[in-house]
């Protein structure tokens, strides 16, 4: 198999498309970038955003950006060198910083990597910018051959009908409780694991929180934390939107979260901050889910909206307090349950330069074996199949948590200007939870920033 | 040849020559400070598409109108001026002080001139995680100091905008304050020692001194000083982009930091352009005010004397 | 022998007191919290008075395959500053000397003009030469960086070379014109040995304010090869925790500093050379 890798091969278009770059940057110098750029636009035109299947230009080189929390992914390196003979460089970004680092090369034309991970929110932004190509003829070569294939996790990254990512693992936000402190308190450890299927449990789940909250030991404990920074509590008021029957967006893609659930999910945000202070007080400097973990991991948080896999994290001794006594069950519910989808994509950029290489990587990860040694590590795979699979959910029962959360509402307004609108809402959200705005006015004002942003 | 016809030879020669040591000095700026400046000028009119780095249309004013009639603008072109001049008025005083107290002769007075240096060695980046540590609300240092001399000690520094710009304001003056001492410190050497010595003497004498001797000899010194911090402040990014990344809830965000999210990271190169040429001028209004005003009181000065 | 009322000295210890707190703190704060336990650093057991040093975080750093790639970081940083500050005072020497001492036309208006550009906001010029960079694929490169930093510090470094130039009594040109040197001799042969101090402190501050620059790598290198120093430390905590956060902070600065203390003396003297103007 290493002697399919045929030298270094470099496909007859990339040889046409540097040639013209070379003559466009002597001949352009430092003028204006009129025509020099449209000789470079004309170039890179070539290249349409066909659906066609991956190639075969298999050139030996492949670079891959991944997260820093993606150890199961990056430990595919190895399996597609032994595999093709190939070694991928691997390069980590972590979450809150991935938009930036892309970003800045993307919009310098460039890109030094062949697959590069994304999230639900940036992955519309993507196929609207051109930077990454439709996954649509790999995804129907690969992983939807698999009829367990989760393909609701597919939705957040559908742009105009094609999509624009792979998955490698897919999940939303679930609720994380530590059940020796409910002991502690005199409250059911296991109460939680049944709240999303009961209506209004969230009044249940304020009331556990007050409980949770005081000093013990001359520490002060908190009943719930969660990630409030930015627009990471986009995750939190979303679900909350979605359980009292709202959503972000209509179907036209226009902004509706300024109803009444809208109104509701801020105040019982504000609530836990403010008239029951049952929250970690610097919720809202938390931009990442590790920002928050700290305080959960320590034994201090009662209760935690996050990731699954802190499930697993959780159990390392290394790291946590929590070992052992950390249940795992979906969000609370209003009306309904819900939440807002998180799951993990890579992508191959549109001006990687080598494509069928990154292609080939993401088929390994696709593949059966590499989806269950990453459901192994505690990150839920792709596949219904192997993550219902009796051996893995034993080992991580809390896949079943994800799974039925799946059954719920898990809509995150997903659309290409969602980083920019995120940060707009988010603000608002803020200013509401400091009492400088009321609900409704901050949601009002969101909406308005948000239209003139996009008229603009 | 006559001596004059060699002499202008001569000039000729080292005009040639000069031209010679200042043309890459010159090509350099050119290409690098003058030519970006005015194609600067030119996109804050327009909006760029930044598939192509084409010129998309001819937007006239309409950047300039969008920013200056967002209310977010506003607020931040408040919060900038503030920002600058708080740096600006804390560092000159410190300064000040720290500059009389080094003049003094006393044991560790060469220690403290060494000291004094190094906040100008540290990374602003590495500023932004030391500060990080110092004012995090749990177990940061600052609160830790509170509680030990008795106080609540559980202030969230970062996560009010109020706070957290002051915090920046403490980390801009930390950073600044090496340079701002030692210019003033060297402005403080034209007076005579003795001076200052007979006033030390003297408790109560010595803040007379200060005032009406010391303070108006060196005011002229301190004026420089006062603009290179001004436009230091405005220049700030790197601090602002590690700790806060401009908020919480834009509370950090100054007009540089907002041309910076305007362009990379909204992409809206054109309006980036429009802020940037704002502060620009901004920046040469309050010069052009401190200048003036500088000029009118050392005219008075002059007079009463 | 003048003597000081005990009030005074009390004040004047405690002022000093005061600032050396106020300087070191910070530095002190990473500087411990480099030194200990990650589980140790967010949470209570975390004292003003280390109990215990670990270098654990400074092992872990410079593993090869280690988020924030320190060692080629800081081989980016050495070798872009250094160029970068020769260059600089390579280009700026003869500049200053022209525009100080030699006659010629406009001389005054190039340095007004050098000195006014440095009061612009770097972002002003930041979008025309980002998109030029890119046009000219100087983007992700050495020289791409060079050009930049060289450019951004010359007006700086030609105003304190030039007033080290002033400094020099016009005697000693004088003298050596009579004794025929042309202007080239002169400027090689006895301006740059008169000037040696004042170029050692630009080669300095050069380097170091090379070494710190942040928002140009930033926005013009992406690629991992091409991480400086300063852009290595902006990944967010947790896989790098913030021990080695903190770690890679300490080895960052460390050179600087030393630098600083060292030169002391020499960047003492600059300030005191300009502020003479």
């Amino acid at each position: 198999m290493a002697g399919d890798v045929g030298g270094n091969a470099v496909p007859r278009k990339d040889i046409s498309r540097r040639k013209a770059l070379g003559f466009g940057a002597a001949a352009g110098g430092l003028l204006a970038t009129g025509g020099l750029a449209s000789l470079l636009a004309s170039c890179s035109g070539g290249k349409k955003n066909e659906i066609a299947a991956p190639g075969t230009n298999f050139t030996g080189q492949l670079s891959l950006l991944l997260g820093s929390h993606m150890t199961a992914v990056k430990g595919l390196a190895q399996k597609y060198n032994t595999k093709h003979g190939v070694l991928p460089t691997v390069e980590e970004i972590t979450t809150p910083d991935l938009r930036s680092k892309i970003t800045t090369s993307f919009l310098a034309k460039t890109s030094p990597w062949d697959a590069v991970f994304t999230t639900s929110t940036i992955a519309q932004e993507m196929g609207q910018n051109k930077w990454a190509l439709p996954a649509d003829g790999f995804l129907n070569q690969s992983p939807r051959k698999n009829e367990t294939f989760l393909e609701n996790a597919m939705a957040p990254v559908n742009y105009r009908g094609n999509y624009y990512g792979t998955p490698w693992s897919v999940g939303a936000p679930l609720l994380h409780w530590n059940k020796k402190m409910f002991e502690e308190v005199g409250l059911d450890p296991e109460a939680p694991a049944n709240w999303h299927s009961t209506k209004n449990s969230w009044d249940t789940f304020l009331e556990y929180a007050k409980e949770l909250t005081g000093t013990r030991n001359g520490v002060k404990n908190y009943g719930f934390t969660d990630a409030w920074a930015a627009d990471h509590k986009l995750y939190t008021f979303g679900s909350l939107l979605q359980m009292h029957g709202g959503k972000f967006l209509d179907e036209e893609g226009e902004p509706i979260f300024d109803s009444d659930a809208g109104e509701e999910s801020i105040i019982k945000m504000y609530d836990l901050l403010n008239t029951y202070k049952v929250v970690d007080p610097a919720v809202d400097t938390y931009t990442w889910v590790f920002d928050a973990s700290p305080g959960y991991m320590s034994g201090n948080r009662g209760m935690f909206f996050t990731w699954p896999f802190i499930a697993g994290v959780a159990q390392d001794p290394k790291t946590s307090k929590v070992v052992g006594v950390s249940g795992v069950a979906p969000q609370p519910a209003v009306d309904t349950s819900a939440s807002v989808d998180g799951s993990e994509y890579l992508f191959v950029p549109t001006l990687a330069s080598n494509p069928d290489e990154g292609w080939r990587f993401l088929d390994l990860m696709s593949s059966k074996e590499s989806q269950t040694a990453i459901a192994e590590t505690g990150w839920a795979s792709i596949y219904g199949d192997i993550n219902t699979d009796p051996a893995i959910l034993k080992k991580f029962p809390y896949y079943q948590a994800i799974a039925d959360s799946y059954k719920y509402p898990v809509d995150g307004g997903f659309s290409p200007d969602r980083a920019v609108w995120g940060k707009i809402l988010g603000n608002e959200i803020s200013e509401a939870l400091a009492g400088k705005k009321s609900a409704k006015e901050a949601l009002i004002n969101a909406k308005k920033l948000m239209n003139e942003e996009r008229k603009s | 040849m006559t001596n004059a016809k060699l002499h202008i030879l001569g000039l000729k020669k080292e005009k040639r020559t000069a031209w010679l040591f200042i043309l890459p000095t010159l090509i350099l700026i050119t290409c690098v400070y003058a030519y970006p400046i005015i194609t600067t000028l030119v996109y804050s009119v327009t909006t760029i598409d930044i598939s192509t780095y084409t010129i998309k249309e001819f937007a006239g004013l309409r950047n300039f109108q969008y920013i200056v009639s967002n209310e977010f603008f506003n607020r931040t072109l408040v919060r900038t001026i503030y920002f600058g001049l708080m740096v600006v008025v804390v560092t000159i005083l410190l300064a000040i002080g720290v500059s009389l107290l080094i003049n003094i002769d006393f044991k560790g007075n060469k220690i403290l001139k060494i000291l004094i240096l190094l906040p100008w060695a540290v990374p602003p980046v590495v500023s932004g995680v030391m500060w990080s540590q110092m004012f995090q609300y749990e177990y940061g240092f600052i609160n830790k100091i509170i509680k030990i001399f008795g106080g609540e000690g559980d202030t969230i520094w970062l996560g009010s905008p109020t706070l957290a710009l002051h915090v920046l304001i403490i980390t801009e003056i930390w950073r600044w304050l090496p340079f701002a001492t030692l210019f003033i410190f060297a402005a403080l050497q034209t007076i005579p020692h003795s001076v200052i010595e007979a006033a030390a003497l003297d408790g109560a004498g010595y803040i007379k001194t200060v005032k009406e001797v010391i303070l108006p000899i060196i005011f002229p010194g301190v004026i420089p000083v006062a603009i290179f911090l001004f436009v230091s402040a405005m220049k700030a990014f790197d601090t602002i982009f590690v700790l806060t990344a401009g908020g919480p809830r834009s509370g950090t965000t100054t007009l540089n930091y907002l041309v910076y999210l305007q362009g990379f990271q909204q992409f809206k190169f054109g309006r980036a352009a429009a802020t940037a040429y704002i502060l620009t001028f901004i920046i040469l209004v309050v010069i052009f005010v401190v200048f003036t005003l500088n000029r009118l009181t050392s005219k008075r000065r002059l007079i009463n004397d | 022998m003048i003597k000081r009322n005990f009030l005074t000295n009390l004040t004047i210890y405690l002022s000093s007191a005061a600032l050396v707190i106020f300087i070191l703190s910070p530095l002190y704060v990473v500087a411990i919290t480099s030194l200990q336990f990650e589980k140790d650093i967010r949470s209570p057991n975390l004292n003003l008075i280390p109990q215990y040093l670990d270098f654990r975080h400074y092992l872990a750093i410079f593993q090869p395959d280690h988020i924030v790639p320190v060692l080629p970081a800081m081989r980016n940083s050495l070798i872009v500053s250094t160029l970068a500050a020769l260059i600089s005072v390579l280009i700026a020497t003869p500049a200053a000397y022209a525009l100080n001492r030699m006659h010629f036309p406009k001389s005054k208006v190039i340095l007004r003009m050098l000195i006014s550009v440095y009061i612009l906001p770097t972002l002003l010029f930041i979008i025309p030469l980002y998109i030029a960079w890119i046009n000219l694929g100087l983007f992700d490169t050495y020289v791409g960086l060079l050009i930049l930093y060289t450019t951004f510090m010359l007006p700086f470094t030609v105003w304190v070379l030039g007033s080290f130039v002033k400094s020099i009594p016009i005697e000693i040109e004088e003298a050596a014109k009579i004794d025929g040197a042309s202007t080239t001799q002169l400027l090689t042969k006895i301006m740059i040995p008169l000037l040696r101090p004042g170029l050692f402190a630009c080669l300095i501050f050069g380097f170091v304010l090379s070494w710190v620059e942040f928002a140009t790598p930033l926005i013009f290198t992406s690629k991992i090869k091409m991480i400086t120093v300063s852009l290595g430390l902006y990944r967010s905590t947790v896989d790098i925790q913030i021990g080695q956060l903190a770690a890679a902070a300490v080895i960052i600065t460390l050179p600087v500093i030393l630098i600083t203390l060292i030169l002391q003396k020499q960047i003492q003297q600059v300030i005191l050379t300009g502020a003479d103007r």
